[in-house]
């Protein structure tokens, strides 16, 4: 039998197909990488992963950048995708600067969604987590997520409901052979420090 | 590995099934079936928002209804 992941060098790598899910997330990663930088957070982690179970959005960590350069990642978006919040690039903006999230999806479709989360140093956890990527693969779709131990925590001590608990279950047990527990005490600390500014 | 576990709870269903994906990735079909067809049904119940501005302005409303935007 075929295990359901591996690890090659820094890359985990997930033995199975790509879902519609995964086509739709590759579809909006190959427009965002060539503008800036960015992190794939909380459910859709588990849900790559092997979490049977279904999602609407997609949460993705994203720095603020300046108006230019947000002006053109749009206009590349525009041509597959729809923002939910509004058209302009200008009104988007303000979100951005706002610190407030955007949805996009494909033309023609509600869901599923990618949830633009903007970052900056000020939302501490967040900024935690997208400066530490964990590699991830699936066929030829390779994206970044957080730590597994950071993730696995952040579900279990800050989000806390009954779906976040059963993706950390999902993660520890999954990932029982290269979780580490001095990750756990490390990211611990940082979660619990700056838990109520994430 | 074999679990000895008697599930009881919903976490321990997730547990089980983890560790059983863990050793057999053929069971990730079960996965994508499941996730496709979320997908395909979710593009069904839209449809009759028909298509470009009219579906953004059908679908802006009903985000509205829902307190999603």
């Amino acid at each position: 039998m075929k295990r359901g992941y591996l690890v090659k060098e820094d890359t985990i790598i997930i033995e199975r197909s790509l879902t519609k899910l995964d086509k739709f997330v590759k579809e909006f990663l190959d427009v965002l990488k060539k503008h800036s930088d960015y992190l794939i957070v909380s459910g859709f982690v588990s849900i790559a992963t092997g979490r049977t179970r279904g999602t609407e959005d997609v949460d993705i960590l994203v720095p603020i950048m300046d108006k230019i350069k947000f002006q053109e990642l749009y206009k590349d978006l525009q041509k597959k995708f729809w923002c939910y919040q509004g058209e302009t690039s200008d009104e988007l903006y303000n979100y951005i600067q706002n610190k407030e999230s955007l949805r996009f999806a494909k033309k023609n479709e509600m869901f599923p969604n990618m949830e633009f989360v903007p970052i900056d140093q000020s939302r501490k956890l967040k900024f935690f987590e997208f400066s530490n990527p964990q590699k991830i693969k699936i066929k030829n779709f390779e994206f970044k997520i957080p730590p597994l131990e950071f993730e696995i925590l952040y579900k279990e001590l800050i989000l806390k409901g009954e779906k976040d608990l059963a993706d950390a279950k999902h993660l520890r047990t999954f990932f029982s052979e290269i979780i580490k527990e001095e990750n756990f005490m490390k990211y611990k600390e940082v979660i619990l420090e700056n838990g109520n500014q994430n | 590995m074999e679990i000895k576990i008697k599930p009881k709870t919903n976490l321990n269903y997730v547990e089980i099934y983890s560790q059983k994906l863990k050793e057999n990735s053929k069971l990730f079909s079960q996965q994508k079936s499941l996730i496709n067809s979320q997908i395909k049904s979710s593009k069904s119940l839209f449809k009759h928002f028909g298509k470009g501005e009219k579906f953004k302005q059908n679908a802006r409303q009903y985000l509205k209804g829902v307190k999603l935007i």
